[in-house]
């Protein structure tokens, strides 16, 4: 890819698609080739105000535009099929959290990069936000020494809907919200050796809309993870690190750089981040980041492993949740 | 600990005859402060009883229960610290035991006196919220040192020490029973052989479940001792209470540390109100033996599941579900 923008492909036009299009639009290093949806007039709106063509179908996708990785931002049962495609094309992948919606879909899609040679990334934008990467560095760099007792929570006012509340597509706050923590744990706290999840629904038979989790880790530390759409307004993401060192607390309630009277306190749309007033969004450093992989300058973040972990640890969760057992992820 | 909080307050009252101390290890001490507040010291346990209408039992939590059984063969009502025991059948006799003497035993939960709480508990019980779906819940704290982290005194680290408060007010804004509990107990923080960090998921008969965080994990450098937070999910809203939030930061010069000053209302001194409100009028008082003896079977339930691994049953039957506290 030498000196030339990477060139991208989107498949999954909805409210991911768009984010990623909007990051590549900033990203000097990033070109939006083609987009696909399986609602064709979504590709088109989508396409239309980036300056991208409409692929009519998945295959035209990875096999007609001249790409180099494809976006996938379709829901999570459907992950599987547009990356397999991609590896077929010789495209590399880049795929929206959580990696699939089941392990063998997950395992696949690993083993296909593998045979490849090509890239699996997925988008576990919450080690780019900067509190959390702060955070992160914080706790390795021993702040806290070992980790004892841990709190994260993550709240939104914006109601699951569609896709994300059919307990067989999505899974609810769970898979949606908690895979973050889960992630972001996992990449601080290390391996989890048992899940417990309670979880309600304020909407008879969809998925859950706030959730509970407990987590042991292998090193003895223990973790309650909030999930929550039940927030009345904006989003927050707040919590704490006890360990045998010190405490470390955050809440981005506290950390509002600018605000003003004209809007709600911490809106955001549903799935992003709080503004966080620093250079780059999280989005656009998490393209950057992904560029600077396919261009071969640097080693990706989340290996495809390391996603599979995290799927784990939510379809933990969520069975815990259904079953009230305790369970290895 | 809690001592000097309820000597405070009971030297500030003036419808009291006399206050006695009955102080055994440390008569030192006993002399001490009663020189500084002016109460009386009793020479041992039997002039003690005599002399006393009323006991608040500050000891170790495994002399609770004696203390208390000779108080009631004696004629005297009860204010025991919590645990209100370190075993299910000291807590039982002991709630038997004023039961049948028609006295007053009542448990130290200030937190039923909290404003803040009785506006959640009366907006969630009017249905407000809706539904109570879920709660998650934290009584943090610092390591307390002395007789909490000796674990033939204590009965236990800050499992027992912390889990029993809000084991109490889920019960009062639910109105129904613990069912059920899940517990994570960890050494993390101390690396001790008592508990020092404990994450518990208690359910409720009815299907509300709650996570309640009663580690020791505020270090020393913290601002305040802990704190006592409750929240809410409704079906219909959500609600947050921050029992002892209302503070004023105060940072004072170098080599001093920061430190929150609470000036929310005394709690504790609400707590001998009503205990003594309770013993004049001949009622139970608003937070009672055997509203201790629930919040003590959440707390061992929690020690027995981290044991097995697994969730487990807070009472071998089904529980009760209460018409209403």
């Amino acid at each position: 890819m030498g000196d030339r923008p990477v060139r991208l492909a989107i498949a999954g036009a909805g409210h991911m698609g768009a984010r990623h299009a909007a990051a590549i639009r900033t990203c000097e290093s990033a070109e939006l080739v083609a987009v696909w949806s399986r609602t064709r007039a979504h590709a088109a709106r989508l396409a239309g105000e980036h300056g991208a063509r409409v692929a009519e179908s998945l295959s035209a996708l990875v096999e007609s535009f001249d790409i180099d990785a494809v976006i996938v931002c379709t829901p999570p049962a459907h992950h599987a099929e547009p990356a397999l495609a991609a590896f077929r094309a010789g495209k590399h992948v880049i795929v929206e959290k959580p990696l699939a919606r089941s392990i063998s879909h997950g395992e696949r899609m690993i083993e296909a990069a593998d045979a490849a040679g090509l890239f699996l990334m997925t988008a576990h934008v919450a080690r780019h936000l900067p509190l959390l990467r702060t955070l992160h560095d914080q706790v390795l760099s021993g702040a806290i020494g070992e980790i004892a007792m841990i709190h994260m929570s993550r709240e939104t006012a914006t109601a699951l809907s569609g896709w994300r509340i059919d307990p067989a597509e999505g899974g609810g706050v769970v898979l949606d919200l908690g895979i973050h923590e889960f992630d972001w744990l996992l990449w601080t706290a290390g391996p989890v050796e048992r899940v417990y999840c309670r979880a309600a629904s304020r909407v008879r038979d969809a998925a859950a809309a706030y959730a509970l989790t407990t987590l042991r880790f292998r090193s003895g530390a223990i973790a309650e993870v909030e999930s929550s759409a039940t927030k009345g307004e904006g989003f927050r993401i707040s919590g704490e690190l006890a360990g045998d060192a010190g405490l470390i607390t955050y809440d981005s309630d506290r950390d509002v750089a600018l605000s003003t009277d004209l809007e709600p306190l911490g809106r955001a749309e549903y799935g992003g981040l709080p503004t966080s007033f620093t250079r780059a969004s999280p989005f656009l450093e998490q393209m950057e980041h992904w560029m600077r992989c396919l261009r071969g300058q640097e080693r990706p973040l989340v290996k495809p492993s390391e996603a599979l972990d995290a799927l784990r640890v939510a379809l933990a969760a969520l069975e815990s949740a259904r079953s009230g057992q305790v369970l290895p992820p | 600990m809690h001592a000097r909080s309820y000597l405070n307050a009971v030297c500030a009252r003036d419808d009291l005859d006399e206050i006695l101390l009955l102080e055994e290890t440390n008569r030192d001490l006993a002399h001490q402060i009663a020189a500084q507040t002016g109460v009386s010291v009793a020479s041992g346990p039997a002039e003690f009883l005599e002399r006393v209408d009323a006991v608040i039992i500050t000891s170790d939590n495994v002399h609770h229960a004696p203390l208390a059984l000779a108080a009631a063969r004696a004629g005297v009502h009860a204010l025991v610290e919590k645990p209100l025991a370190t075993r299910i059948p000291d807590a039982v006799a002991m709630v038997e035991a004023y039961r049948q003497a028609s006295l007053v035993l009542a448990i130290s939960f200030p937190c039923p006196f909290s404003p803040a709480f009785q506006a959640l508990a009366a907006r969630a019980r009017a249905g407000e919220l809706g539904d109570v779906l879920a709660l998650r819940c934290t009584n943090r704290g610092t390591m307390p040192g002395g007789f909490f982290i000796e674990r033939e005194r204590s009965g236990g680290g800050a499992v027992i020490d912390h889990a029993v408060h809000v084991a109490d007010l889920l019960r009062r804004i639910t109105g129904r029973d613990p069912q059920r509990v899940y517990a994570e107990i960890g050494h993390g923080l101390y690396h001790q052989d008592w508990d020092d960090s404990g994450l518990l998921t208690i359910e409720m008969s009815g299907g509300t479940f709650s996570t309640l965080d009663c580690s020791w994990s505020r270090p020393g450098s913290f601002p305040t001792w802990g704190d006592v937070t409750i929240k809410l999910i409704g079906s219909e809203a959500s609600a947050t209470a921050d029992l002892f939030g209302q503070r004023l930061e105060y940072y004072p010069a170098e080599p001093a540390r920061p430190k929150w000053i609470g000036w929310g209302s005394d709690l504790d001194a609400l707590l001998i109100d009503d205990f003594l409100e309770a013993i004049r009028a001949g009622r139970q008082p608003v937070s009672s033996g055997e509203d201790g003896l629930w919040a003590l079977r959440v707390a061992l339930a929690a020690y027995a599941s981290a044991q097995a691994g697994a969730p487990v049953d807070v009472l071998p039957g089904p529980a009760v579900d209460r018409e209403g506290l």
